[in-house]
């Protein structure tokens, strides 16, 4: 909305009542991202700035504070189309961001009244912020999901039911296949995380609940939604692996998405990342969290 | 490797990190944000909507690039008695929806934040 500064009756704004800072992530400080964030846009078209503190910086963008009082942003979030510009703006801010250095995703609609709350916010954390970015140096998120495919449903003519036996037959035989789909897709998701974790490839593994199937476009009722942690080196190895593995199981389809800035592995709260002495022991060195 | 990071998910996989994923910091500003489950029930309203219009020969966003991605695919006409059950779904989580924007809506809620 434009500012209304030429409207005489109307008192001035209180400092700081005009503008808010919306904050998309956290990273440690470097040139070449700062760089790109300056060319980005974020929320709402609007452009994007770095506010540096000692060691990390937070990307942000300032936003009229009208659209994001707290009413406001309840309804934002109340309508899909609304919802979906919003996630996709600060997603694509993050994602542009990802590429060029380790980033704590902040969960959406972060917003302060001014810098200078960030920026306490910032000093406070500060340590913790630079653990973890340390940690996330390097690596990826992938995501893998796999559905159970639904049986075929149609039986050729000459097998239709010609009793009440042969048809309780052919329901319990689409029951079975239903139940089998989904135990092949649940028993590769546990062969993906083995393997994985076996050959070192991931450093941390993190099961999401599984996507409504009115969510996808595919056939198939989603069993796993795992998002791994892998270091950048490991990309190519950690798909022909999961491929592979998926190509050697009927009834089933693998989605792999990716490369993901690391949102399921930004809380501070994770275990710290496996010690290569604690890597090279036969337990596998994989760290899982189910939510 | 594509040159665009998480460009392969879909509108889900977006939301559901966005959402329920990322560092959580205190901002100023108090924000609800949707419970996961809250947020499922909108979608699955979406779908059932998008469902419903396509069957009325709506179909409009499937030619928009902007607006089409491969979440939304043509489906087979659903069966009456399919389309019904989606009516009374659809009202079903409507009705629910609006419970719980009103009980997030109430200040004082008694189990409230």
């Amino acid at each position: 909305m434009p500012p209304m500064a030429s409207e005489p009756d109307l008192p001035p704004p209180a400092d700081l009542t005009d503008a808010a800072v919306y904050a998309y992530a956290v990273l440690l400080r470097n040139e070449a991202a700062e760089r790109a964030a300056r060319e980005l846009r974020g929320v709402d078209g609007l452009p994007v700035r770095i506010l540096r503190g000692a060691d990390t910086a937070a990307v942000v963008s300032d936003v009229p504070a009208d659209a994001f009082t707290e009413e406001a942003i309840a309804q934002r979030l109340d309508d899909i189309t609304d919802l979906e510009r919003l996630a996709r703006d600060h997603h694509q801010v993050i994602a542009a961001l990802a590429f060029h250095t380790a980033v704590l995703p902040l969960r959406l609609a972060t917003v302060y009244l001014d810098d200078d709350n960030l920026m306490r916010r910032l000093h406070t954390d500060d340590g913790l912020f630079r653990t973890t970015l340390n940690r996330l140096e390097g690596h990826d998120e992938w995501g893998v999901k796999i559905y159970a495919l639904p049986p075929a449903i149609t039986p050729p003519p000459e097998d239709r039911p010609r009793s009440g036996r042969d048809y309780l037959r052919a329901r319990r035989t689409s029951r079975d296949g239903h139940e089998l789909a989904h135990q092949a897709a649940a028993d590769l998701g546990a062969r993906v995380d083995r393997t994985l974790a076996e050959a070192l490839l991931v450093t941390y593994v993190r099961h999401h609940r599984p996507q409504p199937a009115a969510l996808s476009a595919n056939p198939g009722e989603n069993v796993v939604n795992a998002a791994y942690l892998v270091p950048r080196q490991h990309t190519r190895s950690f798909q022909d692996r999961v491929e592979v593995l998926a190509a050697g199981t009927v009834g089933v389809r693998l989605e792999i998405t990716g490369p993901w800035a690391p949102y399921s592995f930004a809380s501070p709260s994770l275990p710290p990342s496996p010690s290569p002495e604690q890597a090279g022991t036969a337990a596998p060195a994989i760290r899982g969290a189910t939510l | 490797m594509s040159p665009q990071p998480g460009s392969s998910g879909n509108l889900a996989d977006i939301l559901e990190r966005v959402l329920d994923k990322g560092v959580v910091i205190a901002g100023d500003i108090k924000i609800n944000l949707l419970d996961i489950e809250l947020l499922t029930i909108k979608l699955r309203l979406l779908v059932v909507s998008v469902d419903t219009a396509r069957e009325m020969g709506i179909d409009w966003w499937e030619h928009d690039p902007t607006l089409s991605s491969r979440a939304v695919r043509p489906a087979p006409p659903p069966e009456p008695a399919r389309t019904a059950e989606l009516a009374a779904e659809n009202a079903r989580l409507r009705a629910g929806l609006q419970s719980l924007n009103a009980r997030l809506k109430e200040p004082d809620a008694p189990d409230g934040f």
